[in-house]
């Protein structure tokens, strides 16, 4: 049992490698399908959410708010059918929205660009400069989203627990490889691991209301969960402090799962 | 039977993943075997032929044809090495030096840094964890640099390898079991055709080699 998500550039061939795992494994797999969940819980249509995982959000204005938002509801989307145990993801950004896991087995996917417009050309019946054009296209948007959510290079290796290159195996090949790495203890769902998991797939829910409401979204605020009881500290304005600090605690409880929450805020003084 | 190449920053593991491979498919395992050949093969002592081989020019430094020839000659000594059959070679640039070659499994081993630093530490007591980064940054900047000036190379380029194995994760021997997966695949088998080519590739680098040093 374990979670393996996989990162690829569009047309590398992920989904089908994430069904070939899901298959071998028993493992049920899960791609876009998780932004649905997402935009239901958020009310909007699936296709906002999907771009908010693709744009750029921008540094100003609600832009980076409402971005962070639709990750926040993708994440907990995500984690929601995580919690089984078993799982393989290839949908956007898994390897980061899942990365203070451990446990969770990071594949990415790289293929030579030629064998990425030839699969493009089949599939959409596009000319090779268009096919060409749209591929990197796609990736520098992703490359410039992960890049300003979450300040990393998608590129580097560093952020992966493996890499595998489509010029040298076949996507079943790759399945092979990517299963024997998945087979071993250190990707086993333990009962500590599971524990983890639990409180990752509260905090990620905490995370989500708090972003949800209006009276507390645009207040920096982190959440840690363990057993339970929920740590929320950052920065919140000292004027109404006593409101605000019971918005935030009546949110918090208020998420299925938390026992009890305890506030280690920073009270500021807007004009000192 | 097969050849499989391991790429790694200093201390991130490569002789011990080298050395399960060999244990594990009985295949042999070397680096320095192949330094000693390739300084024997032009008459220079394994220190001098080290320090030109393995240094990174200054900075105003290039390709110069005495580098060109030492790389030559270790190219031709693990070519040689090739010709016996499979091999776990985990030197400088194997995946460079045998680019040329069908069926070779490259892999890239990376660990994180502060494990890198640990691993300096046990060895070196004396060193703290600062000290100890400051170091593998230092060696590693000098590797990616000679990467550059010897091939045009980023040494960070996943496009270089089949399989980059992250140690964060996995431990040496899960990394060992995943590459064996890895290379019983068909296309890593040398077959009659890959053994011809092989042989191919290590005539003709004996030739370059003999024209290099003829001047």
């Amino acid at each position: 049992m374990g979670i393996i998500t996989v990162q690829r550039g569009t047309r590398s061939g992920g989904e089908t490698l994430a069904n070939c795992l899901g298959e071998n494994l028993g493992y049920p797999v899960l791609g876009r399908n998780v932004l649905n969940d997402a935009a239901a819980q958020l009310g909007v249509p699936a296709e906002d959410v999907g771009n908010k995982m693709e744009e750029r959000p921008g540094r100003f204005g609600r832009k980076p708010l409402i971005t962070k938002l639709h990750v926040a509801a993708v994440r907990a989307a995500l984690v929601k059918h995580a919690r089984k145990g078993n799982l393989v993801y290839h949908g956007l950004a898994g390897g980061l929205l899942l990365r203070r896991l451990p446990g969770v087995l990071r594949v990415r996917l790289i293929a030579p660009l030629e064998f990425r417009i030839q699969a493009l050309m089949d599939s959409h019946g596009m000319d090779e400069a268009s096919a060409e054009a749209y591929i990197q296209e796609i990736d520098g948007a992703r490359a410039g989203w992960v890049k300003s959510v979450y300040g990393e290079d998608n590129t580097d290796s560093n952020l992966y627990d493996m890499v595998l290159n489509l010029e040298s195996f076949s996507i079943s090949e790759a399945c092979d490889v990517v299963f024997t790495a998945a087979s071993r203890p250190e990707f086993e769902m333990t009962p500590e691991r599971r524990k983890e998991l639990l409180d990752f797939d509260l905090e990620c829910q905490v995370r989500l209301a708090l972003l949800e409401d209006l009276g507390t979204q645009t207040l920096d605020l982190n959440t840690t969960v363990k057993d339970g009881l929920a740590t929320v500290t950052g920065d919140a304005p000292l004027l109404n402090k006593g409101a605000v600090g019971k918005r935030i605690a009546e949110i918090v409880t208020g998420v299925d799962g938390i026992r009890d929450a305890r506030l280690a805020l920073k009270w500021l003084d807007p004009s000192p | 039977m097969a050849i499989i190449t391991i790429s790694r920053g200093s201390l991130s593991g490569g002789r011990a993943l080298a050395d399960c491979l060999s244990s594990r498919l009985g295949y042999p395992s070397v680096a320095r075997e192949v330094l000693h050949e390739a300084a024997e093969a032009v008459g220079a002592s394994e220190e001098v032929f080290r320090g030109k081989f393995e240094t990174t020019p200054g900075l105003w430094g290039r390709l110069t044809r005495a580098r060109e020839k030492y790389i030559l000659a270790v190219q031709t000594s693990l070519a040689e090495w090739c010709t016996r059959g499979d091999l776990v070679y985990h030197g400088l640039s194997g995946h460079h030096l045998l680019k040329e070659l069908p069926g070779v499994l490259k892999i890239r081993l990376i660990a994180p840094l502060e494990m890198r630093a640990q691993a300096l530490m046990d060895s070196q007591p004396q060193l703290t964890q600062d000290q100890a980064e400051a170091f593998i940054k230092d060696v590693d900047q000098d590797r990616a640099r000679w990467v550059k000036v010897m091939y045009g190379a980023e040494v960070t380029d996943q496009n270089l390898y089949d399989l980059i194995i992250n140690l964060r994760t996995h431990t040496i021997e899960s990394a060992c079991e995943t590459i064996t997966a890895a290379v019983a695949q068909p296309r890593f088998q040398i077959t009659d055709e890959v053994e011809a080519e092989i042989f191919a590739f290590a005539a003709e680098c004996r030739d370059r080699l003999s024209r290099e040093k003829r001047g």
